[in-house]
């Protein structure tokens, strides 16, 4: 391909991607309003506010795990909700047909759609951290280097998480009632409520099959006690792992589910 | 006499009749089905580990497992009110039937009431009958003195969500945000009205909500009859308390869904977003 036509075919899918973000930032922000800021501010302090009770009258220092472990979990709990979901709520809207027919890779909407889903978990995740120390006296010490490291290792593991419930969805039209079923599943594999060492053996060993307690664990340590990377490499070296594997995995499956649904013409229907 | 008896009976098959069509609706996917018990347990499971994690070995006077039991079935009931009968009218609008709702002669009440029942028995049931294994695998102590305060306590707790979802029913329409609404309304009741945690854990001036709120006596009740050991005398003022209070939650709904005809007969915009 001539450099110009690659440039120009590059430079397509970039706004494309701009533009995904951009209407799905107004459709979030503008047209939900005042009952969608409502929901994104105080439902994050109140779900804090559940699992640091029990801490807290208990007088236990696992407090401050359990904020950043909730804040951290916002990544998980969008890649669930708000990846995973995308293609079956284009579906329900009836616009996912014009979406498919658009002279864009599908990655580029999607991933537009998918960084908008970020930026509102970078702000409920803000939430969360700030109720933590204002209500409840946490203090972090965090190493942002390695958080700079951890964060993105944790968000592609969970990347494949995300694409291969957007697939599913789309085959079994019920996207929401998925997501409802994963993440309590997750939650409690997850680590997000305490540290998955505290779980009994067979759940503790189902959890470490999944990336997530591992990203938890570790943006916990790096964000509490400032922990070095050096320190976390029984953390780290599964999670970069994950990192890798997941994408691809995460892209296999879908294309797979994607290629299924669309050769059945089963896109639109209910 | 006969007008009074064919009104009454008319209001019941309608009842019947959304039941039988919530349950139609939602076991045609299977997923729906695994996934409304699944939910509840789930996060039962989690919640006993972080008390287990927090090393707390009593909430409320009993055993954090015992606790949750309660809190569970609190949970499963009001995400039932909210996500069956409270969204009953929402869901009508969504599908786009809700003109024809209110143009046919069956009664709202009746169809808020028969998307409960049908929750009721997909929903709820299932979820009882597995919380409560797990309730017993997890090793709770239940110690019961009086069988008819168990019963009278937990009709009283469903009678309460189903008053809540006939509020809720009206109310979710007029924000035209339902979804939202019904979203954000759950971890906050979980919060604050003793299903998740004890009441007496929440900072003093939080503790007045679940005071007022019909489902946190509805749960205090059930948790007196089902773990320590109260008779019906014990529990019959907070019982004569959840009745008054889920009358005057009805009255509210009634009066609610008077505002959502209204919105759909006289300014004809309830089918708009």
């Amino acid at each position: 391909m001539p450099r110009a036509m690659l440039a120009r075919s590059i430079s397509n899918e970039l706004r494309a991607a701009w533009v995904a973000w951009l209407m799905m930032f107004r459709e979030r922000f503008y047209l939900y309003g005042r009952a969608y800021a409502l929901d994104w501010t105080l439902r994050p302090i109140f779900e804090l506010s559940i699992a640091a009770l029990i801490y807290y009258r208990a007088g236990s220092e696992r407090i401050a795990y359990v904020v950043v472990a909730l804040a951290a979990s916002n990544l998980l709990f969008s890649a669930i909700y708000f990846v995973g979901e995308i293609l079956d709520r284009e579906r329900v809207k009836g616009t996912l047909p014009s979406l498919f027919l658009t002279p864009c890779r599908r990655t580029s909407w999607m991933a537009g759609y998918a960084f908008a889903g970020i930026l509102e978990t970078l702000g409920r995740a803000s939430v969360v951290l700030v109720a933590g120390m204002l209500l409840f006296d946490v203090r972090l010490n965090p190493n942002v280097p390695g958080l700079a490291v951890v964060v993105p290792l944790f968000v592609l593991s969970l990347s494949g998480l995300a694409l291969t419930l957007c697939g599913i969805g789309l085959l079994i039209k019920r996207a929401n009632a998925l997501s409802n079923l994963v993440s309590p599943v997750l939650i409690l594999l997850g680590g997000v409520y305490f540290p998955v060492s505290t779980l009994p053996d067979p759940l503790f060993y189902l959890a470490r099959a999944l990336p997530i307690s591992y990203g938890i664990e570790a943006i916990a340590r790096l964000a509490i006690d400032g922990a070095a990377l050096s320190d976390l490499q029984d953390l780290l070296v599964p999670l970069a792992g994950f990192a890798i594997v997941s994408p691809v995995i995460g892209l296999l499956a879908f294309d797979a589910l994607d290629t299924l649904v669309r050769q059945r013409g089963e896109v639109e229907i209910y | 006499m006969s007008a009074a008896f064919a009104m009454t009976s008319g209001t019941l098959r309608v009842c019947l009749a959304t039941a039988a069509s919530y349950i139609r609706q939602t076991v045609a996917y299977t997923i729906e089905v695994v996934r409304w018990p699944a939910f509840p347990l789930l996060l039962y499971l989690s919640l006993y580990f972080t008390y287990q994690a927090a090393g707390r070995e009593t909430a409320g006077d009993v055993s954090p497992a015992a606790f949750l039991l309660v809190g569970i079935l609190g949970m499963t009931l009001w995400s039932s009110a909210i996500w069956s009968g409270g969204y009953a009218v929402e869901t009508e609008r969504y599908a786009g039937t809700i003109n024809s709702l209110f143009l046919s002669p069956a009664s709202r009440g009746a169809v808020v009431i028969g998307y409960s029942l049908g929750a009721l028995a997909i929903f709820v049931a299932p979820t009882m009958v597995v919380a409560l294994g797990m309730a017993l695998v997890l090793g709770v102590d239940f110690d019961v003195a009086d069988p008819l305060a168990v019963v009278a306590a937990f009709g009283a707790l469903v009678v309460a969500a189903l008053a809540l979802a006939y509020l809720l029913s009206g109310a979710f329409v007029l924000t035209r945000r339902a979804n939202m609404f019904a979203n954000f309304l759950q971890t906050p009741i979980y919060l604050l009205s003793g299903m998740a945690v004890p009441v007496d854990d929440l900072p003093r001036w939080l503790q007045w909500f679940a005071w007022g709120f019909p489902l946190s006596g509805g749960m205090d009740a059930l948790r007196g009859a089902l773990l320590t050991g109260q008779s019906i005398d014990d529990i019959a003022a907070t019982l004569v308390r959840l009745l008054l209070v889920s009358l005057a939650l009805v009255v509210a709904g009634q009066w609610l869904l008077g505002r959502v005809e209204h919105a759909a007969r006289n300014a004809g915009t309830l089918d708009f977003e």
